[in-house]
């Protein structure tokens, strides 16, 4: 009797699960096609172009904030840990190759993310204030470097990694979307990935399961410094120059980012398609409100009710999905 | 037998989620003065039951009546107004506040608009020494053990106005002696007059307290019975619809060679609540049972020899080897595996498939193996697969989360993570915690298999019976010091329980083989 009930309805929630699943997805389609219908300029391949690559730099952060996120974590210095990368691949660029400055880059950013995760494992102060206390330090070293100065980069080589055109589509997202499946291939099939999730889902147990807790979050925020210090490059590329208040802020876009493509601050959940959805959701939005002419600041307004609108979106979804598995383990 | 017309009256009430009927048509009724138990195996709806009688889901359909009247209740608030109070089986304390404040949270004792934090603190000391408890009301939650966190979570019921109190499993961390007090106190409250709806898995406290019976059976009332003259098995059968195969208590077989060397070497090992240096040893396929009342040190000293809590001094060993106790990750890497007591908190992954469940303490590859870099999906599944069938996992998909499965279920699943790290020594602390009483059952056989395949097993029990059940020997500790180890043919539930409070059996009986190097430790 029970049985018969039960797989009648489960076609209809094997719908309904696939949109419920794939709705920022879906809802981004759907403003994007309105948009390019009453709007000719949205659709130019100079706008296109030009959305990708906005998506390109808070977008690769996010990826590697979404793992963080996912393990329990966060990372707040990664403004700071940006322009430390950028600062330092302008300083040796002279000196060395476009492959060598970019090298020293990524070396620097995956020891800075360590140096975070050392921090908070070592120290056991939590990824919230440890990273806050990082980003001062790495702001500052940024800044005492340069002098405050902003230091420019005149190979055009090294600019191209910025600005060239790969495939017909923008370098910093092709390189932002390799980051996105690289992301995706952690998270998914490495045991590193699945430790990450599972310590996100909770540290105890995680550790009396044998995991070694403080490598997998000391790993974790070297590749998010690795990432980090790569939208380090394709930004310093993009702009010809590298300066202290070249991100400031891009912490709170990356978590927003995370967030709205439906990473559990709580943890343990995350996706990264939702991660690229909503980089490119932030960006598109950004051109659609300045296409269709609204003030700036006004702009801020809507990019914040999306982001309440999507939190709380996600909370309803949670509490629905929460329900089965709830009550079969009555 | 209550007579008076009924305080509480469940009626009919269906409750179904997407896919799940977790209640259907259950009919209950409670008068002033009646203890009744609900019972039936996990799964049955009992918990969906207190819940909806919790005011913290809504029935599907059916109505609820109070005193005669129809009510809703639209949270846990409006079913307190009501003057149903609820003590529940997950704790629901804040662990940074103190006793009393955790006692009074939600209806603060006031004075002018603030909180009188001395009145609160005097009224949560009578209230817990009517308890009997040895609890001091100014200690932070998160100070205490699981079994005083009950306590205090059973005091906080206490504290409100009721007339009608529902207990989930009130004793399930609870030792012996507690117990008895928290049936004194439950007798007592009858007494007064307050209806109350008993659920435990525990059946000689069932037949003690209650009058009346309900059983669930996959959602549905299969029976409402009077106590009077049932005896244990009667209600084991109408549990799980059939009568239980008898569990073999008196013979003995051990499974392993008193010749082979111990696998598992304990020396004058100390650790936090263990007072007194304690040394033991366990060979390969022995089952060692660990005794002793909740403060005994019983959990402290499998959590420290596990690396969960840190060894003050002592060695501990595997083989010859010297076990690294500075983290669970070393003590995995010398062999050694721990089911912890606290399922929910220090087991499952929540987050996780069944399957990532089951292969995430699968020890490292080395580096020149793909497998350490990238998961083998396939391989995952095939060894899911034979360990499913072995360890009778009951789950439709591997990729189910580990939630969607009953208690007996994720145990299950924990005890295949210990599998396939192919740890030589298991140490599992109370294992049939919060787990039905057929899935109690496999676990005992499942405990003997492992034994048998020549795993060296220690197990940590609040229940006399269960180490009666499937120990070999039984280690008795007491007040954080080991009193006595009782040799196979003296594991009794009685000696357990007389060696627990204190008294030491081996003494009277001859002496045992068993207890040498112990007794130098002393």
């Amino acid at each position: 009797m029970t049985t018969s009930t039960s797989t009648a309805p489960s076609r209809g929630t094997t719908v309904s699960a696939a949109v419920s699943k794939y709705s920022l997805q879906l809802i981004v389609l759907v403003a994007v096609v309105i948009m390019a219908v009453i709007e000719p300029n949205f659709r130019s391949s100079g706008n296109i172009a030009s959305m990708l690559t906005q998506a390109s730099f808070a977008g690769a952060i996010a990826c590697g904030m979404t793992l963080l996120i996912i393990a329990g974590m966060i990372d707040l210095s990664v403004a700071g840990l940006l322009a430390v990368c950028a600062v330092t691949a302008s300083a040796v660029l002279p000196y060395t190759t476009i492959g060598g400055a970019v090298a020293v880059a990524l070396i620097v950013g995956a020891v800075l993310g360590a140096i975070n995760g050392l921090v908070v494992t070592k120290l056991k102060i939590p990824a919230f204030i440890a990273t806050l206390g990082m980003l001062n330090v790495y702001l500052a070293i940024a800044f005492i470097s340069t002098n405050g100065r902003v230091q420019p980069i005149s190979s055009s080589h090294y600019h191209a990694l910025g600005s060239g055109t790969l495939l017909g589509l923008p370098i910093p997202f092709v390189i932002f979307v390799a980051v996105c499946v690289l992301s995706w291939f952690i998270l998914q099939h490495t045991p590193l990935g699945r430790n990450m999730r599972a310590i996100g889902s909770s540290e105890v147990a995680s550790r009396m399961a044998g995991i070694r807790v403080d490598r997998v979050i000391i790993t974790t925020f070297a590749i998010s410094g690795v990432f980090t210090a790569i939208a380090a490059v394709t930004l310093s590329a993009l702009l010809s120059s590298a300066n202290g208040t070249m991100a400031i802020g891009i912490e709170l876009s990356a978590i927003a980012i995370a967030v709205v493509g439906g990473t559990s601050l709580r943890g343990g959940n995350g996706s990264l398609l939702g991660t690229f959805t909503a980089a490119f959701l932030f960006s598109a939005m950004n051109s659609s409100l300045n296409l269709l002419g609204v003030p700036s600041y006004w702009q801020n307004i809507a990019v914040g009710v999306v982001l309440i609108a999507a939190l709380a979106l996600g909370a309803r979804r949670r509490r629905a999905t929460a329900v089965p598995g709830g009550a079969a383990a009555l | 037998m209550s007579t008076k017309p009924p305080i509480l009256e469940v009626r009919q009430i269906t409750k179904s989620y997407p896919g799940v009927t977790a209640l259907k048509d259950a009919t209950l009724t409670l008068r002033p003065g009646e203890i009744r138990a609900l019972l039936g195996e996990n799964g049955a709806g009992k918990s969906t039951m207190i819940k909806i009688i919790g005011g913290l889901q809504a029935p599907t359909s059916g109505e609820l009546h109070v005193n005669g009247a129809p009510v809703v209740f639209s949270g846990s608030l409006d079913s307190q107004n009501a003057g149903i109070s609820v003590v529940s089986q997950e704790f629901r304390l804040v662990p940074q506040m103190t006793v009393a404040e955790n006692i009074f949270l939600g209806h603060e004792l006031t004075r002018g608009g603030l909180i009188s934090r001395r009145e609160q603190t005097e009224r949560a000391r009578e209230l817990l020494d009517q308890l009997g408890l040895d609890i001091s009301p100014g200690r932070r939650i998160d100070s205490l053990t699981v079994a005083d966190q009950q306590l205090v979570e059973i005091t906080r019921a206490l504290s409100r106005d009721f007339q009608v109190l529902i207990m989930d499993e009130p004793t399930a961390a609870l030792n012996e002696a507690e117990v008895q007090k928290l049936l004194a106190m439950v007798e007592k409250l009858r007494d007064r007059g307050a209806a109350i709806l008993y659920v435990s898995h525990r059946l000689p406290e069932v037949l003690r307290l209650a009058s009346t019976a309900t059983v669930l059976r996959d959602g549905q009332v299969v029976a409402d019975i009077s106590m009077e003259g049932v005896q244990e098995p009667e209600l084991v059968e109408l549990m799980l619809g059939k009568a239980l195969e008898a569990e073999s208590r008196d013979s003995h077989e051990r499974g392993w060679n008193p010749d082979d060397a111990a696998v598992l070497e304990v020396t004058d090992l100390r650790t936090a609540g263990i007072s007194q240096p304690i040394s033991f040893g366990v060979r390969p396929g022995q089952i060692l049972g660990v005794a002793g009342l909740v403060g005994s040190g019983r959990a402290e000293l499998l959590k420290a020899i596990f690396g969960a809590q840190r060894v003050q001094s002592g060695a501990v060993r595997v083989g010859d080897a010297r076990v690294d106790t500075s983290s669970p990750a070393g003590a995995i890497g010398s062999g050694i595996f721990m089911l912890g007591e606290d399922r929910k908190a220090e087991g499952i992954l929540p987050h996780l498939s069944v399957l990532e469940n089951t292969v995430i303490s699968e020890p490292q590859r080395g580096l020149f193996d793909p497998r350490r870099w990238v998961i083998g999906r396939r391989e995952e599944r095939k060894t899911f697969g034979e360990l499913k069938e072995g360890l009778r996992i009951r789950v439709d998909r591997p990729e189910r989360l580990i939630g969607a499965l009953s208690g007996g279920n994720q145990q299950k699943v924990l005890f295949g993570r210990a599998v396939l790290t192919q740890c030589r020594v298991l140490l599992l602390n109370e294992p049939t915690r919060g787990v039905d009483v057929g899935a109690k059952a496999e676990i005992y056989q499942l405990i003997r298999k492992l034994a048998a395949d020549g795993v060296a097993i220690v197990v940590s029990s609040s229940e006399a019976a269960e180490l009666a059940a499937v120990s070999d020997d039984c280690l008795v500790l007491y007040a954080g010091a080991h009193l006595d180890t009782l040799p196979p043919e003296l594991v009794t539930e009685d000696n357990i329980v007389a060696a627990s409070l204190g008294q030491r059996i081996t003494h009277s009986a001859s002496l045992g083989a068993a207890s040498t190097s112990e007794e130098v430790a002393n």
